[in-house]
């Protein structure tokens, strides 16, 4: 049997299969991440002491992941628009920059990591670094999750691309809306936990 | 979509990727302005900006802007459950949640100072 609406759009949703698939995920993480958030913002109101740790993040290191998280998007989409102009090696070497910044980030994370425990700030050792570790930590599973599938994407995954192109753009597109999605979280991460 | 049409996305997409660098420089910028010490003043433009640089994003890299009904009305559906979560810290008193043991560091790992939480 064959599975419809791969490549057309399903005339009700006006959205291929995978694309209403992927939202309705996004809106389950806005969920969990927003949970986290919420308690951030609990302990933040509730905890006089919370911000009392703050100072010990790096600011520039945070900066830089950023920027990194930034280019990463934009190439992100760049590989995605190279599909639909239907040159693949573009879309290659834009994905490669893609999960190259990917790499970095999770770096410049392990440095951020590796200079707390080495000051022994655990997050154990209060609320503030409790929600700092889980949030950021939590946000780096995804970067990692991210990774794999774009791996697959231009390894073993990119079979499709000479039996259905139509189909194969469309997986780009869909980690594309992942990808967006981590960075958008970032985007708040960012002042929350290293500015505010 | 049409050739020409994905070649005016590409520089929009370019455009929005300078701006979120600028706007991400002026987050850390306006993180050192003092506000005259008002707190919930410095969180708001952070917060601000970081809302223009979510917008931007969702808007043009993740194609919000192309209106599909389905889409939209999820993520209106979600919107509306994300401020009830957050508005749920809030129907506490604030002076009820504090740490059982706040520990504050005067330097970096030394002199763990303890600060007692309990009530």
């Amino acid at each position: 049997m064959q599975i419809p609406y791969n490549e057309e759009l399903r005339p009700d949703t006006g959205l291929y299969n995978a694309k209403l698939g992927i939202w309705l995920f996004l809106a389950s993480e806005v969920m969990l991440f927003g949970g986290l958030f919420s308690a951030y913002i609990l302990l933040r109101t509730g905890d006089p002491f919370f911000m009392n740790n703050q100072h010990h993040l790096s600011v520039p290191m945070a900066a830089l992941n950023t920027a990194i998280l930034i280019t990463s998007s934009v190439t992100m989409v760049m590989a995605w628009v190279s599909l639909k102009l239907d040159d693949l090696k573009k879309y290659k070497m834009y994905m490669m920059i893609t999960l190259l910044c990917s790499f970095a980030f999770l770096i410049v994370k392990y440095f951020e990591y590796s200079s707390k425990f080495e000051h022994h700030l655990y997050p154990s050792v209060d609320n503030f670094l409790g929600t700092y570790f889980t949030l950021t930590g939590l946000h780096g599973l995804h970067i990692i999750g991210g990774m794999a599938v774009m791996m697959y994407l231009v390894g073993p995954g990119i079979k499709m691309w000479d039996a259905n192109k139509e189909r194969y753009t469309n997986r780009a597109e869909v980690i594309g809306l992942y990808w967006h999605f981590v960075d958008l979280v970032w985007i708040f991460l960012f002042p929350a936990l290293y500015l505010l | 979509m049409s050739h020409d049409n994905i070649k005016n996305h590409v520089k929009v997409y370019w455009n929005v990727f300078y701006a979120l660098l600028v706007l991400t420089v002026l987050t850390v910028v306006v993180s050192y302005f003092e506000f005259g010490g008002i707190t919930w003043l410095a969180v708001g433009v952070g917060l601000l900006i970081a809302g223009v640089k979510g917008y931007l994003v969702a808007s043009q890299f993740m194609h919000l802007n192309d209106n599909n009904p389905t889409i939209n009305w999820t993520l209106i559906l979600t919107v509306m459950f994300l401020l009830l979560l957050f508005a749920i810290p809030k129907l506490w008193e604030n002076d009820l949640v504090t740490s059982d043991t706040t520990v504050l560091f005067d330097e970096l790992g030394e002199d763990k100072v303890e600060h007692g939480g309990h009530h």
